[in-house]
Formats: C-alpha cells, structure tokens, sequence
C-alpha cells in the first residue's frame, strides 16, 4: 500500500491539428487508503490523469510518486497497480474465468488459490453465471464487471478505476457502489476513482479532487466541496438541482446587490469584504435547497414573483420561477401545494449565500 | 431468377476447363495426335499414376519442400514482423529492406542464388570457408539439394509472410495490451498469452496460404535444379507441367493433375475445419 | 457550351476516325509484314543487324518475338493448334523436328528448295541435314538448318600440351590437373539433371562406343558400354570437377572456367569465341578447342520452319531464301554466327577471322544428335537425363566408399534398365515398331 503524489505533472497531446493539453500542472497528493475520487465534465483530464499513473502515458513534465518512489520512468507492469479501463479493455479470445485470472497466473499463483480468488470476485460482482463466457458474448455492464474483477482479484498498490460503474443499471450501480466502498476499506487499497457522476463521488470519496479543463479546481471532502464550494465550477458542478447563480452588481453605498429584477441585502461584514478585495461584479450563489419561498408579503424578501414551472420528484417539489433573464429554483417539500402562475415571495436566507467574484469565479463570501 | 444468367456463366467459366481435363483423364491423348482421335481407356490413367512410384515420391517431395519453406518463411516472416512492429528511428528503411526478395522475379531469384551459393565464386560457401574452414556444397546431395531449394524459396517468401504478419500485427487492438501492461505481465508472457492468441486466426490464414502456394512450386525448381539430383527435387507441380507442357501428354498429365488437386482439397479442408476454426474459437 | 459534350463528341470522332484508318489500311496491305519467333540469344541479335538488308531487298518488315527457351514449346504447340495462326517463320530445336512434322504443323519444304536451286541443299554437313533438314521417315525435308549446337573440348593451352583423345586419357589428365587447395579443378563440369547431363553424358557413351538407339530405333542405352562411359563421367564429375558440378548448367561451369577455376571444359564448339573474349572471360587467349575425347560429339541443332498455318506463307518463303542462302550466313558466321554449311567453314574470310574453323568443322561432322528425330524426343532427353542423374549418385556413393565398383556398375545397369524400358514403352504408344525401320546415316549402318 502506498501512496501516490503528483508534482506539477502536465500532459501535452501532439495532434495533427495542433496541441491539446490534457492535464496542466496537477498537484495532488493521495493518501495512503485514501478513496480518492476525480470528478470533472467529460474531457477534462480524468483518465489521461489515471493513465499517467499506470504508466501508459508519459507525462509531458512534472514528477508521479508511488509511495516514496519516482515511478516517471517506470513499466506499467512494475508499478504494481491494478486498473479498470474505461473501455474494459478485456481479452478478447479469453473466459472470463481466464480475464480475472491472468494477473495471478502470470504472478504465479497456485492454482486453488486462482480458482478461489476468482470464485470470491465473481460471487462480489454476480458474475459467476458468465465465468465461461468470452467478452464478446457479454452486454456492456458485464463487461465492465468483468474489468472491476480483473482489478480487485490481486492486492496491489493502488486501485485505478475509470468509471467502473458508469454501464451499470441505477440498481445495480447502488449495490456495487456500497460492494466497492466495503472492499475497499477492508483491503485499505489506496484508490483513485475517476467518475462524472457527483452522487458516485459524494457516497463514495474519502476527498474528492474536482477537475475541469486539465487543471485540479478544488481538492477536499464531500461535505466540504458541498459546503464552502471554492468557485462557481465546484458549486455548479455539485449538488443536484445545480446551485442558483444569479448576476448581480454591488451597490456601493446602499450595500445591496442589484441583481437586475431582484434585490439582495449584503450583511454589512459580506458588503466589507467585498470592498475591501475590490469586487464590485459578483455572482450570487443558492442551493435550491435553501431558497425560501412564503406566500405572505415578508420584509426580507429578494423579490415576489409568480411560479414558472412546477416539477414534482416525489418527496419533494421542484418550482421555477423567471425574473427577467435569469431562473430561480428552489426544493420544497411535496405536501406544500403549488401552481404555476402564483405569486410567492422568494427569501434567501444570509447564512446561505455565497457570493462568488464575476471575474475570477472564486469564492468570496 | 436475376441469378440465372450469372451463375450460368460462373459454371461455364468455373468449372468447363474442369470438365475438359476430367474427360481428358478417361482418354488416351497427346497433344500432337492431330489424327488419332481419343481413346476411352477408363480408369487406365489413373490406375496409371496410383501405381507410380514417381508420382507418390514427388508428392513426399512436394510436402517435404511445401512443410519446409512454409515453416522457414514462417518463422522468418514473423519473428521480422514482431521487430518491425515496434516503433524505433529507421523502421521505415528496414521494412522497405525487407520487401526486397520480393520484387525479384521468382526465375532470376533461382538464378541469383545459384551464384550465391557457388562452390567456387558464391559468396555464401566463402563466408562458410572461411568462418569454419569448411568446403560446403548446397547442392551435392539430394537432402542438401532440397535444403538449398527450401532456403532459397523462404527467402524469397517471407517478405510476404512479413507482410501478412505485419498487417495483422498492427491491427491488433491496443486495448488488451495495455490491461496487460498494467496486469504486469512481461513481454514474454504477453507475447505467449496476447500476441500468439490474437494472431492465431491471422497465422492460420498465412500458413495455409504459404503452403498451399507452396504445393504449385514450378519456376524455382526448373532454375535451381531441375528436379535433380536424381529425382530428389522432383515435387508434383513440376512432374506433371512436365508431363502436359513438355511431353503433351495431357491425359496421365490431366489424371495426375486431378488426383493432385483432390489430395490440396482434402488437406485444405481439413486444415480449414481444423486450424482456421479452433483459431476462431480462441 | 457543355465541355462535357465537346469532349464527348472529339473522342468518338478521334476513335471512329482512327477505327476507319486502321480498318481500311488492313485492307489495302500496304507492306507485307511477318513474325517470326526465336530463341532469345546473341545469334538473334547478329541477324537482326543483318534484316534491313532484307527488308531493303523485298520491301517485307521483319517482325522478330524473342522467348526465352523454356517457353517455347508450349508457345509454339498453342500456335499450332489455334485456327488463326500468328507467326510465319520459326525456328525449331531438333528434339522436336519429327514431333511437329508428324503432326502436320510444319509446311514440306521440297518444292521451294527446287525452285530455289542456290540454296544449295548438299552444302549441309550431313550430321546437320538428316539432324533438322530432311525428316528419315517420309523423306520431305521439313527444316533448314540454321545453327549448330555440337559439343566440343575447350582446354587451357598454358595447362594441356596435347588434348587428350579418349576419355580415360581425359580424366587421368584432369585429375592430374585438379588441387581442391588452390580450388583449381580439371573440368569445370556441367550434370544438371535434364538437358546438361545429357549433353555431356552422351558424349562419354558415343566414345564408348554406346548409342541411345540401334538403326531399327530399339533404345540399346542399357548397353555396358554405356555402364563404363557413366561410371567413368561419375568419377570425372565427383574426383576432377569442382564441389556441386552435379546440379551446374551452362552459367556455373563457365564462370569458373573463364576465371581460371578449370582447365578444361566440354561445351558447345563456338563457345572457344566467348572464352577467349577478353570482355566475357578474364582467360582469355588461353583457350583452344578440339573434337571431344572419344570422337563422337553430341549434337544439337536447330532449324528454319514455316508453321501450317502461317499467315502469310509467299512473304514467309522469300525469307527463308534469304536467311538460308550461302551469303547470308557467311556474312553471319564472320559476326560470330555458328555455321552449317561446310562451305562456310570452309570459307578463306571465315579462316582468317576464326583460324579454328577446321576443327570446329572436324566437330559437327562427327557428331550424332542427341537424339534421333522421333516424336516423343524431348521426353527421351528429359528420360535420359534423370536416368543419367540417378546413375551419378551411385557413383558418387563409390566414391564416398558406401559401395563397391561393381555395385555402382550395376546400379547404373539398373538404372539404364528402367530408362531404356521407359523409352521402348515411350516409342511404341506412339507407333514406332509396328514396321520395321532402317535409320538412315549418322544413326545407320556406316
Ligand atoms: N491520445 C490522445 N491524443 C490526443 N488527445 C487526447 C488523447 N487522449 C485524450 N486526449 C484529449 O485530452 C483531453 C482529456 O481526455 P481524457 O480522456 O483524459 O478526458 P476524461 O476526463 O477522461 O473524459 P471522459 O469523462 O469523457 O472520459 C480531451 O480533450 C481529449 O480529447
Ligand atoms: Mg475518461
């Protein structure tokens, strides 16, 4: 077991049509044990981050350590990491027998423990119907069972996995995802997680290190990234419904936020801090679950407006309302009556609030 | 009913030539019987070369040479295909090189090494002198005579095993390598458990073509020797191109021809069902 | 204006215009043309310097199609069989004379060799004429000859005082020559199964006294005297020959012999030009020729011939007058052309220029073809010459002390056996020995 540190490591693609960088100046260090999840849109960086640290792609610069151990240099097959691709990447002419075998055998193993490693991690992953099968005669989520078995049947240094839940049913996937997370703290396997899907990460991470377009925007644990988003990426990125970003420009002297069809009161320590780090364009952030919506007239309210749309989830209600260009949601509970075409008073509560820079997009407040 | 007319057509071309040298094969005929008209002998041909010594020793000769060559080649071919699929300065260069033999003719091939394995002017017995002190004559003995001509024809082949090997190299996927890598397996095992596996329907394929390439085995034979010393050298192709182009005796020419092409369609199917087939299934 | 169509309307007209053209000029023969079909070698390029002087003199273009030799014969078989016809003249090796006279594809040449008296028919060494000329069975002659192919010795003159004159004086002398140290040996031989072993071999059996065939066309080559010649080529082969001769042709042996790895050779007479050559061969000057040991030499030769369907025959005719007549091949012989008429070797100009002309005469004139013209020839020599080969291996196992001389000998007897019982079956599927037959001189009585 060890632990994995990457030191201002970048990735330059050469291409036909030019230079893509791929990941730019990564630090990151991950514990030992640590579940470490990389959230981040599609194309950001994830995987090509996952195969620098097997070893199949070289860095373009910078330094990756396992444990204490330079590893730039180093083969994929003595970085003693085990990894699922995000394409399965499975031996086509082999059972699956053989898939989930083929690190212990070429390690050697003794046959019986082989046989009960893979009857072990095929009855984890419900697989063991398909053990005679070849991949091709396997529908995707299969496969990428197949790929999960192959990783988790040997002990390695570090767990790689890109996406290896992303082909399952939403059934499955919370299974497995429990399965994982077990395994994993049993064996204290240090594991880097690659997903895009923030509910994965929120149940899953011990820290979650959240990326867009190469770089690593914040680094910490779930409920942190929930609770003190660093910028507006992190914000929108986590949380479902997305936080409300509204635009709004500071009004000096009346310490108040013109956010063009409402208004919004600044306690006089937020309006402080703005002046004094000189932000006058702010964007004004709100979970949906934390707006306030009262059909009474209420004093403190940032405007009154009638609902747009209404969304029922169940347990709860999504309700829309239009002020102007932008839209404002909130979640309120489903016993609450609501119809379109109502006025409500919408509150945000101050605790609640945060108040991103326009410009550079970090928190402020 | 569209299909008539072209089938009707694929059987003329097809199988009109066929009908003509198995009617031949009944027959007593030659080619300059311009007034004796064909004779019906039955079966008489074909009793003919069953019985001849000749013809089942050409055909030892033939598989002797067509195993021989199809191995070399093969090995040669393959072992180049796996150096030149891997990327290095020069590659290029290298692959090009290696086509070469290729773009000689088969008949001057003959010829060319005829002088490069020269006793007295042949650059190959001199490195041998002088290396090992040693007097060696490729062609002296019938077993070195047929070593000789398996050299010179898997020289001449393997660029194309090379080639086929190589296409099916470069088309392997990426994919299972690469879990590999990280499985740690060693460029051994991965040769043993990926490359050979993935290959195999390739192989198969490049073998069978080779061999069965092989079995036709004319132009090489008449430049380097004949078919001699003796009869050492004799293969199939060549007793019966002899038998029908030289001596016009198309009718034991036509009978060897057939029984010949029932002995490459018999082997082709086995090896098909057999080779091909388990390939498939991995 | 559509390009399309201009374009479209300029290529029709070009290619109907053209079409009429080429259509209309058949018609007319403007000048006659004809095809002929040779071997491809350095006689052909002596006569193709020689044609404008024939197509001058009639006005007739002469194509000339060069094959190599393996080609030849299914080439020529698919012409004379096609209903067209395509080449008017050609020429024809002599194993396959009786084969394609018998078959009716050759036109009888008797009554243009009367209308054409200067063509001189008597002028032929005879060796020659009953070889590609006049065919024994039915007395039509059917070929001229054209060029001879007569096996002689060649010998170093710094090395060989006086050429030995049989053939155990011969291998005695190359022997005495040979030192495998300095890799210098006394024949620079040539027993690749097929035409080359036969071509040498023979010459061993004829000094031995041994024929192919009696006058009545019996194959006799199991004789014991054909045992000796074989055991005795073996040893000449195996003890003075350079490693590998059993499988060298022509190329090998004289490549060794031009760059001074042998002392002798056996080998068509005119090759004495190419080995004293300064260009070809880095001996030259040091060569002489002589009559092969034994006296009898092998004989190849070819000749001039008109296919039964060649398409234009009158034009055909005016060209054999001329590539045939005395002058034309005296002015061939002076280039380097292998004569056939004593008159040539004969010839004071031809002298001068080649003095060795007498002996090369002495050659052809003992010479016997390496076989008689029957139809199954070619297959004869191919029968004889893995026989041959076969024979040499067991020499080569006496030599290598597995076998007794007598155990050769009678491994070669066996060997002989099975060619002459192959031969007699040969001849007689095809007809021969239905009637009896005398053979005519060189093969008969005389
Ligand atoms: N081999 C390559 N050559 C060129 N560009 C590449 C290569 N691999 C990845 N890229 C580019 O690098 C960027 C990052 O790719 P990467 O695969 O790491 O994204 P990702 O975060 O894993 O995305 P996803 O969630 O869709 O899997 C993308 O813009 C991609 O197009
Ligand atoms: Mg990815």
């Amino acid at each position: 077991m060890a632990s994995v540190r990457l030191v201002k490591v970048r990735k330059i693609f050469h291409t036909p049509r030019g230079e893509v960088t791929a990941v730019d100046d990564v630090n990151l260090e991950v514990r030992d044990g640590e579940f470490l999840v990389l959230l981040g849109p599609s194309g950001c960086g994830k995987t090509t981050t996952l195969r620098m640290i097997a070893g199949l792609e070289t860095p373009t610069s910078g330094e990756i350590y396992i444990g204490d151990r330079l590893v730039n240099d180093l083969h994929p097959k003595d970085r003693d990491v085990a990894m699922v691709f995000q394409n399965y990447a499975l031996y086509p002419h082999m059972r699956v027998r053989d898939i989930i075998a083929f690190p212990l055998k070429i390690r050697k193993y003794p046959q019986e423990e082989i046989e009960r490693r893979v009857r072990e991690v095929a009855e984890m992953l419900k697989i063991e119907h398909l053990l005679d099968r070849r991949p091709r005669e396997l529908s995707g989520g299969e496969q990428q069972r197949v790929a999960l078995g192959r990783a988790i049947v040997r002990r390695p240094k570090v767990f790689l996995m890109d996406e290896p839940l992303s082909n399952l049913d939403a059934k499955l996937r919370v299974v497995m995802r429990a399965e994982l997370k077990k395994l994993q703290k049993n064996l204290g396997v240090t594991t880097i997680y690659v997903t895009h899907d923030q509910v994965e990460a929120m149940t899953m991470a011990d820290r979650i290190a959240v990326m867009n377009k190469g770089r690593i925007v914040q680094l910490g644990t779930p409920k942190e990234l929930f609770t003190r988003p660093a910028n507006t990426f992190v914000a929108g990125f986590i949380g479902s419904p997305p936080m409300n970003m509204i635009e709004c420009s500071l009004d000096e002297g009346k310490n108040l936020l013109d956010c063009g069809a409402l208004k919004y009161r600044l306690d006089p320590d937020a309006g402080l801090t703005l002046r004094s780090k000189g932000v006058t364009e702010v964007i004004l952030g709100i979970r949906p679950q934390h707006v306030l919506i009262e059909r009474g007239k209420r004093p403190d309210a940032v405007a009154q407006a009638p609902i747009y749309v209404v969304e029922p989830m169940g347990t709860e209600t999504i309700v829309n309302f239009k002020l102007g260009e932008t839209m404002i949601r909130a979640v309120i509970p489903a016993d609450i009556d609501v119809e379109a075409g109502e006025v409500w008073n919408i509150v945000f509560p101050r605790d609640r609030v945060y108040l991103f820079d326009k410009k550079s997009g970090e928190l402020v407040a | 009913m569209f299909l008539l007319p072209s089938l009707a057509l694929l059987v003329g071309i097809g199988l009109a030539p066929f009908f003509y040298v198995l009617l031949l094969s009944f027959h007593r005929y030659r080619l300059t019987w311009t007034d004796r008209p064909w004779e019906f002998v039955g079966l008489d041909n074909y009793r003919y070369v069953m019985n001849w010594e000749r013809f089942w020793d050409a055909a030892w000769n033939t598989i002797v040479f067509a195993v021989g060559t199809t191995l070399l080649s093969f090995a040669v071919g393959f072992a180049l295909a796996l150096f030149l699929s891997q990327r290095f300065k020069g590659r290029g260069i290298l692959r090009a090189l290696v086509i070469i033999p290729l773009l000689i003719p088969p008949v001057s091939v003959g010829l060319m090494w005829r002088f490069i394995l020269h006793p007295l002017l042949g650059l190959v017995p001199w490195i041998i002198k002088n290396v090992t002190g040693a007097t060696v004559s490729f062609f002296e003995t019938p077993a070195m005579a047929m070593f000789s001509l398996i050299l010179i024809d898997a020289w001449e082949w393997f660029p194309f095993m090379f080639l086929v090997l190589l296409a099916g190299l470069e088309s392997l996927p990426r994919e299972p390598y690469e879990a590999a890598y990280v499985d740690g397996a060693s460029r051994y095992q991965i040769f043993r458990h990926i490359t050979l596996p993935l290959m195999r329907p390739v192989i198969a394929v490049a073998i069978l073509l080779k061999f069965l390439i092989s079995l036709k085995v004319y132009d090489i034979i008449y430049t380097v020797t004949t078919g001699g010393p003796g009869t050492a050298t004799e293969t199939l192709s060549y007793l019966i191109y002899r038998q029908t182009f030289a001596y016009f005796w198309v009718d034991r020419g036509s009978a060897m021809a057939l029984v010949y092409e029932y002995l490459i369609i018999l082997f082709a199917v086995l090896f098909v069902k057999y080779a091909l087939v388990k390939a498939r299934m991995g | 204006m559509n390009t399309k169509v201009v374009i479209t309307a300029i290529v029709a007209i070009v290619v109907i215009v053209a079409a009429v053209l080429l259509l209309t000029r058949g018609g007319e023969q403007a000048s006659t043309t004809i095809r002929l079909y040779m071997e491809d070698m350095v006689e052909t390029a002596y006569l193709e310097k020689l044609l404008p002087e024939f197509e001058e003199q009639t006005g007739i273009k002469v194509i000339i199609e060069k094959a190599s030799y393996e080609v030849m014969r299914e080439k020529l078989i698919s012409v004379f069989k096609s209903s067209e016809g395509y080449y008017d003249v050609i020429i024809v090796d002599n194993p396959w004379v009786a084969e394609f006279a018998e078959a009716g594809w050759l036109v009888p040449l008797d009554d243009f060799i009367a209308e054409n008296p200067q063509l001189n028919v008597d002028d032929y060494l005879t060796s020659l004429w009953w070889t590609v000329g006049k065919y024994w069975k039915d007395g039509k002659v059917y070929m001229l000859p054209w060029y001879n192919y007569a096996l002689a010795l060649m010998y170093r003159t710094d090395l060989v005082n006086t050429p030995p004159r049989d053939w155990m004086e011969f291998y005695n002398l190359a022997k005495q020559l040979t030192d495998p140290q300095k890799d210098f040996y006394g024949v620079a031989a040539q027993a690749r199964r097929g035409y080359k072993v036969v071509e040498e071999g023979l010459n061993y059996v004829y000094g031995f006294g041994g024929r192919v065939f009696d006058a009545s066309l019996r194959p006799v080559i199991n004789s014991s005297q054909a045992v000796e010649a074989l055991l005795l080529y073996g040893r000449v082969v195996f003890e003075t020959a350079p490693p590998g001769a059993i499988n060298w042709e022509f190329d090998e042996a004289f490549q060794a012999a031009q760059s001074g790895k042998a002392a002798m050779m056996i080998t068509y007479n005119w090759m004495i030009g190419a080995l004293n050559n300064p260009e070809q061969s880095q001996t030259a000057g040091k060569w002489m020729v002589a009559p092969v040991p034994g006296g009898y030499a092998v004989l190849g030769a070819w000749g001039w011939a008109i296919p039964h369907n060649a398409p234009n025959k009158e034009a055909a005719f005016k060209f054999l007058a001329w590539v045939a007549s005395p002058e034309t091949e005296k002015k061939l012989a002076l280039m380097g052309h292998a004569p056939v008429r004593k008159s040539t070797f004969l010839d004071p100009e031809v002298i001068q220029k080649y003095p060795y002309m007498k002996t090369l005469l002495e050659v052809v004139d003992n010479s016997l073809p390496i076989v008689p013209p029957v139809t199954v020839g070619e297959q004869i020599v191919h029968i004889l010459g893995q026989y041959f080969s076969e024979s040499l291996l067991h020499v080569k196992d006496f030599e290598e002390g597995k076998i007794s001389e007598e155990e050769a000998k009678a491994l070669i007897k066996q060997e002989l056996d099975k060619a002459a019982q192959e031969i007699y079956e040969l001849m007689k599927t095809e007809g021969y020995y239905e009637e009896q037959v005398q053979l005519p001189p060189p093969w008969g009585p005389g």
